[in-house]
């Protein structure tokens, strides 16, 4: 089954998480949407962090795609999802600039809502099907088209 | 007058007063002797009276002792003036004596004529007696009075000291007890702040671990709809096995949400989520969400809020109360009729109550009234739910100062009374 979207595809995807089945779960649902050709997987927020330090200090002459949709967990071991936030804002502005950020968490908890809401950040109740994602993309970039 | 006076010691112009007694030996001597004999006692009678007044200074009517004393003197005077004039014929000196112990006489009976009275009042010394027994006897009375007045004083003070003893024992006893109760007091504050401590843990718990059981779940979920996408035209059996898969892991993600919620009725509200809401508003949107049960079972849900129609609580809550309720009234329907569910509210002393009444099934009160507000009970197997209304209910009401009620007949239905505070 092919899922056919008018939606324009993503440079990429960065799925954050630290659950594997999740992960494995996320990545087969947006290849089968086709909205990206490269989905790339990391465990931690972490290793997020990192990533996106090098891409951004790397510039254009990385070999690695800037993704364009972040989706990440809340809890997560070593750096969580909202530390990773907190390192995250502190990246050059120019670079965030055309990056979504997305929590995608179990919790409904309106602790959780609420501290997601302070970094401006969208967020999806988890699991993730296709009519969140396509929710998600068509309101961020309703505007932007 | 002054002739008189000049010859008062002459005595030529008179005879000598022995002339009227003859000279005669005998009567001259016992006359002398009489006057001699009065005189004399009238000349020492006085000073024993002057003696008197001189002595005893209490003495009363000492002028009339000085007066008696000055006119038997007088007298004395008189009568030796007659023996005088025996011999030698003076008679204007005898005049003038007699006439002065005249008006001394007569001084003496006006002062006693004035004194009588008060000398008739005067106390004899037997009646000074008799009234000095008295007084004595008085005197007497009085001192056992007193005695006994200074033996019951003398009670009463020992008294006072043994209530003042046990007063002091209560007082040291009652600040015993204060102690007692204030280390109490201390330590319930120490035990309220662990209690609150252990709450809070406890809920951090259970959201923490319906966190952790949801991601699993709804990954099994997601897994349990991808093997359904992978498997080409399942048999039969295997169709059964991922749907019997699906129920189970279903069911465990409806307890995990009611878990949630549970733990989430344990924060507090405050204050600003109170409104005053209008119970059909409430109802109509409790309605549209169990459209799906209402159509199905062909549930008639009547209501009349004209008693009171409004009250103040939190939104959630008061859906969470009535939604609840009139879900279990459709859930717990008999089988052999319609469920109708009546909803009234009245006016209750401090309370507004809301009467939710059904026509189902009915719950045996004797046998399972505690057990219907417990959490995750359930009386009935074949019904869905899953045990956490209505302690949602009664936690809810709880939370608020309110109360839930129920009465209930098997096999004709039951009442649930929701007893919401004015304030």
């Amino acid at each position: 089954m092919a899922y056919t979207t008018t939606m324009k595809k993503l440079r990429s995807i960065l799925l954050v998480d630290d659950n594997d089945t999740s992960n494995f779960l996320n990545e087969r649902l947006l290849k089968r949407m086709a909205v990206t050709d490269e989905i790339k997987v990391l465990s931690n927020g972490k290793s997020a962090f990192e990533f996106l330090e090098k891409l951004n200090r790397a510039g254009r002459s990385s070999i690695e795609t800037k993704p364009e949709l972040i989706l990440l967990d809340i809890n997560m071991p070593v750096v969580d999802g909202f530390e990773f936030l907190e390192l995250y804002n502190q990246l050059d502005e120019q670079f965030r600039s055309d990056i979504l950020v997305a929590i995608l968490s179990t919790s409904n908890h309106p602790q959780d809502t609420s501290r997601a809401s302070d970094f401006n950040a969208y967020y999806i109740i988890k699991p993730l099907t296709i009519e969140k994602v396509e929710a998600l993309l068509s309101m961020h970039y309703a505007g932007a088209e | 007058m002054i002739e008189f006076f000049r010859r008062l010691f002459e005595s030529a112009d008179f005879m000598p007063h022995g002339h009227c007694y003859l000279w005669q030996s005998d009567i001259l001597f016992l006359t002398v002797l009489g006057d001699g004999l009065t005189g004399l006692a009238y000349f020492t009678l006085p000073f024993m009276l002057f003696y008197i007044v001189r002595k005893r200074e209490d003495l009363a009517h000492r002028n009339m002792f000085l007066l008696f004393g000055t006119f038997i003197m007088a007298c004395g005077a008189t009568h030796f003036v007659d023996i005088w004039t025996i011999w030698f014929p003076t008679y204007r000196l005898a005049s003038v004596v007699t006439v002065v112990t005249g008006l001394v006489s007569a001084a003496t009976a006006i002062a006693m004529f004035r004194a009588l009275p008060q000398i008739l009042t005067l106390a004899s010394n037997s009646r000074l007696e008799n009234a000095n027994q008295q007084l004595l006897d008085e005197i007497g009375k009085k001192e056992a009075a007193q005695g006994a007045l200074r033996k019951i004083n003398d009670e009463l003070e020992q008294r006072v000291q043994q209530r003042t003893a046990q007063l002091i024992r209560a007082n040291r006893e009652l600040e015993k007890e204060i102690e007692h109760r204030k280390k109490v007091e201390k330590a319930n504050l120490v035990k309220n702040a662990e209690l609150i401590r252990i709450n809070g843990d406890l809920d951090n718990f259970v959201y923490c671990a319906s966190h952790d059981l949801k991601s699993p779940l709804v990954n099994a979920e997601g897994l349990i709809m991808a093997l359904r996408e992978e498997l080409p035209n399942q048999n039969p059996q295997v169709s059964e096995i991922i749907n019997r898969l699906e129920n189970s892991i279903t069911r465990m993600h409806h307890t995990v949400l009611d878990l949630t919620e549970v733990s989430a009725l344990q924060k507090g509200t405050e204050k600003s989520d109170f409104k005053v809401l209008s119970f059909n508003d409430v109802l109509e949107e409790v309605k549209i969400n169990l459209a799906g049960e209402i159509a199905a079972s062909g549930a008639e849900i009547a209501a009349d809020f004209t008693a009171a129609d409004k009250v103040k609580f939190t939104h959630k809550n008061l859906y969470s109360v009535i939604y609840n309720l009139v879900s279990n009234a459709i859930k717990y329907r008999a089988k052999d009729r319609g469920p109708r569910v009546q909803l009234t509210t009245q006016e209750h002393g401090n309370y507004i109550m809301l009467t939710v009444a059904d026509n189902g099934i009915g719950i045996d009160l004797i046998k399972h009234e505690k057990k219907i507000f417990s959490l995750f009970k359930r009386l009935h197997e074949h019904t869905a739910g899953s045990g956490v209304g209505l302690f949602i209910v009664k936690r809810i009401l709880e939370n608020n100062q309110g109360r839930v009620e129920v009465e209930s007949k098997v096999g004709e239905g039951t009442v649930f009374k929701v007893f919401f505070p004015k304030q």
